[in-house]
């Protein structure tokens, strides 16, 4: 799957070859090979303490990889880490966080495009379900709407790369499924590539292209299509008590083969 | 000659230079806050005092840079050295260590030299009144390199205090821009510290953005409020310490130590 370009040629946006994650010099996981179209999704799953935020820093170039090689292709990438990565001490609007995305330098830049930045910003806090709260101060939203306010930073220009860690954690189902499908509308109608770590295993294995699946006891991953995972050994275990799988507790009790549908 | 003529002749130089190092302090102090480099820059004003006062014992040694030069030397590759030394663990430490052995070394100094010793009593607490015209032009060096870049890339430079992993991933210039704030820093500490004093250089370069970040909600608006609060607190601490024959450096920092209670009841208001 891919998405041609202007060019028409279609590159992948991140490729990685014999890479391997890690701190210091020490790896975390066996040599990982991985190719990013344009318009797919790749979900990255695993446990806690698996190196899943690791493998996110080292693709966007945060983390230097102890071997092997990231090319990662995008000319715009954009990053929604799993906790607000903004100065709490800055005073911020919403909408000053949402305008950040545009990448401006000069205020110049900023002044000219004005009214077009503030049309697009109504807009994507709209889509996401939290246009009132343009005007407020950043730090004083749930946890959120502080994230959907990310990813409104995220997807107000359209990125050729998202990557995400955890953008959802602190969403009610609706307004998660409200992300996931604008996620969906920005990979087809932009080409845009997703890479998505989320501990809500259920509700991403139905959104993704391929699978990812770290795990360090013993070290190892597994890369494939989503409806193949649950027969990895060790996995079906941990999607059975992962956060968006469990069963409704108000149903009768499914028995112990119950796994997410 | 009236008083009031009188007074501005006496005070001209001081009163324009706090209001010029005032405002650029103020603007930094945005950024610094956000940052989370408030010990940090405590740290450069001891730095800075520090190098000024092994300029004075090394007064005598013809050919070496003057007092000024040399604080702001010491400060810019303190600051650069502290942001990479800093970024790793135990920061808090790291920067109370650097910050009381440069403050220890200057006063250890200070007895050696009984020609200097008001001097460095003024360079730690800050007098304000030995201001003298080439002040005048470093205070307006300050505002410049200071005030220009800051208001004309603002969107870049706020990217970067408020999200600096962001802003490089949104290909902003990042060292560029990291550069840019390293100068600017250190030649407001550096030079600030030699004219009005290493206390009142922070108090100037945090609590009016302390002050501003209470009163507004956007942060264009605070850096333009932070920069006016701190004109203010650097020219009234002079009218303060005339009318009530308090030192100028305390009455800075006390005015300006007030914004911030000020603000919060502004506010709750």
């Amino acid at each position: 799957m891919g998405v041609q370009r202007a060019s028409g040629v279609t590159r992948p946006v991140v490729v990685a070859e014999g890479l391997v994650i890690g701190w210091a010099g020490r790896g975390l996981l066996p040599p990982v090979d991985l190719v990013v179209e344009p318009g797919t999704a790749l979900g990255v799953l695993g446990r806690n303490g698996s190196g899943k935020s690791t493998l996110l820093a080292t693709l966007l170039g945060l983390l230097p990889p102890v071997a092997g090689r990231v090319r990662c292709e995008a000319v715009r990438l954009a990053w929604v880490p799993q906790k607000s990565p903004l100065a709490p001490d800055l005073p911020l609007r919403a909408a000053d966080v949402v305008a950040m995305g545009f990448g401006h330098r000069t205020t110049w830049d900023r002044w000219r495009h004005r009214t077009a930045v503030r049309s697009a910003i109504e807009q994507v806090l709209g889509k996401l379900g939290i246009s009132g709260v343009m005007e407020t101060s950043f730090h004083a939203l749930s946890e959120g709407q502080r994230q959907r306010v990310l990813l409104a930073q995220a997807m107000v220009v359209p990125p050729a790369l998202i990557v995400l860690d955890e953008p959802t954690a602190a969403m009610d189902g609706l307004a998660e499924q409200g992300v996931f499908d604008e996620l969906d509308a920005l990979r087809s109608e932009h080409g845009t590539a997703v890479v998505l770590v989320s501990h809500r295993i259920a509700s991403v294995l139905g959104r993704v292209d391929r699978v990812l699946w770290l795990d360090r006891d013993p070290p190892r991953t597994w890369q494939g299509v989503p409806g193949l995972l649950e027969a990895q050994p060790g996995v079906s275990e941990v999607l059975r008590f992962a956060p968006g799988s469990l069963p409704d507790p108000t149903a009768a009790w499914p028995g112990p083969g119950w796994s997410p549908g | 000659m009236s008083q009031v003529e009188e007074l501005w002749i006496l005070f001209r130089e001081p009163l324009l230079t706090s209001a010029l190092l005032g405002t650029a302090l103020g603007l930094l102090g945005v950024h610094l806050l956000a940052r989370r480099l408030v010990f940090v820059s405590s740290a450069l004003t001891q730095v800075a005092t520090m190098a000024v006062a092994l300029s004075f014992l090394a007064g005598v040694v013809p050919g070496l840079p003057g007092p000024r030069w040399l604080a702001l030397a010491a400060t810019l590759i303190a600051f650069r050295l502290l942001l990479v030394w800093a970024g790793g663990g135990a920061r808090e430490g790291k920067l109370a260590w650097v910050q009381l052995m440069a403050g220890a070394v200057a006063i250890a100094i200070g007895t050696r030299l009984a020609r200097e010793r008001h001097d460095l009593d003024a360079l730690l607490f800050g007098t304000g009144v030995l201001v003298a015209p080439e002040d005048l032009v470093w205070g307006a060096v300050v505002a410049v390199v200071v005030i220009l870049p800051t208001w004309w890339f603002s969107p870049a430079v706020l990217a970067m205090s408020a999200d600096p992993r962001g802003a490089t991933l949104r290909g902003l210039p990042s060292g560029w821009l990291e550069w840019l704030f390293v100068v600017q820093v250190a030649l407001a500490v550096a030079v600030g510290t030699r004219v009005l004093g290493a206390m009142p250089v922070l108090a100037l370069g945090v609590l009016p953005a302390i002050a501003a970040g209470r009163l507004v909600r956007g942060p264009v608006a605070a850096l333009v409020i932070a920069a006016a609060l701190g004109a203010v607190g650097g020219v009234a601490g002079y009218a303060v310490a005339y009318v009530l024959d308090l030192p100028v450096g305390a009455s800075q920092t006390l005015l300006a130590g007030l914004l911030v209670p000020l603000a919060s009841a502004v506010r709750r208001n």
